[in-house]
């Protein structure tokens, strides 16, 4: 298995060990994210709803902003492009959070959104006690 | 690099592992497709290269078709 399925794997599982522990929300591997007045659409590594607005949640898809979008480096590039027009257009669709985790680096950069900028943070508002390690 | 013919092609597995856009998902922002323009090129290069210009001229919309011929004629 690559890094990067590792850290998709390890990832997925401990967020949604946390999400069905504390009954938080809903968390979602590779699903259609579908912001329609914003028009945009897009298939998140992960993506977790908020049990309160679990009502976005469609049979194949995500009509609406999810509460936190999680995303996983693969190249330099596609780093790049996931710190670039993916975190910008993130921000424009009001997503609350956003993580980019690098399995290289072995580290997730958390954003939360802040007056409509994202804002680098230590520690998530939507899984505050979530210690994640990244798979090595 | 997949160069189209006008008859068909195989994709060799090499081409088409490194033809697979954003990492294989079909994202849409803005109404544009969030490939890079390398990636775009690779990736239309790949489907035409498999259907051959034949078939690409045969499902391109007429209006399209003439477009197409002005713009070849127009470059030579």
């Amino acid at each position: 298995m690559s890094q990067r399925d590792s850290a998709f794997v390890h990832l997925l599982t401990e967020l949604t060990h946390y999400a069905k522990v504390n009954q938080s929300g809903t968390v979602m591997p590779r699903t259609l994210v579908y912001v329609e007045k914003k028009e945009v659409a897009v298939i998140p590594d992960i993506v977790f709803v908020k049990r309160a607005r679990s009502g976005i949640i469609q049979k194949n898809r995500i009509c609406g902003v999810p509460d936190l979008v999680v995303e996983i480096v693969s190249n330099p590039s596609h780093r790049d492009k996931l710190l670039g027009k993916k975190k910008e257009t993130y921000a424009r669709c009001e997503v609350p959070e956003y993580w980019v985790a690098d399995p290289v680096e072995k580290a997730i950069r958390k954003y939360v959104l802040n007056e409509g900028a994202y804002q680098e943070m230590e520690k998530s508002r939507l899984f505050p006690d979530l210690q994640v390690l990244q798979e090595r | 690099m997949m160069i189209p013919k006008a008859e068909p092609q195989k994709i060799p597995f090499q081409v088409f592992e490194k033809s697979i856009p954003n990492e294989g998902k079909w994202e849409l922002i803005d109404g544009e497709l969030l490939f890079s323009d390398e990636e775009m090129r690779k990736v239309i290069l790949m489907l035409v290269g498999q259907i051959g210009l034949k078939k690409l001229i045969d499902i391109l919309p007429h209006e399209s078709r003439d477009e197409l011929k002005r713009l070849l004629m127009d470059e030579s």
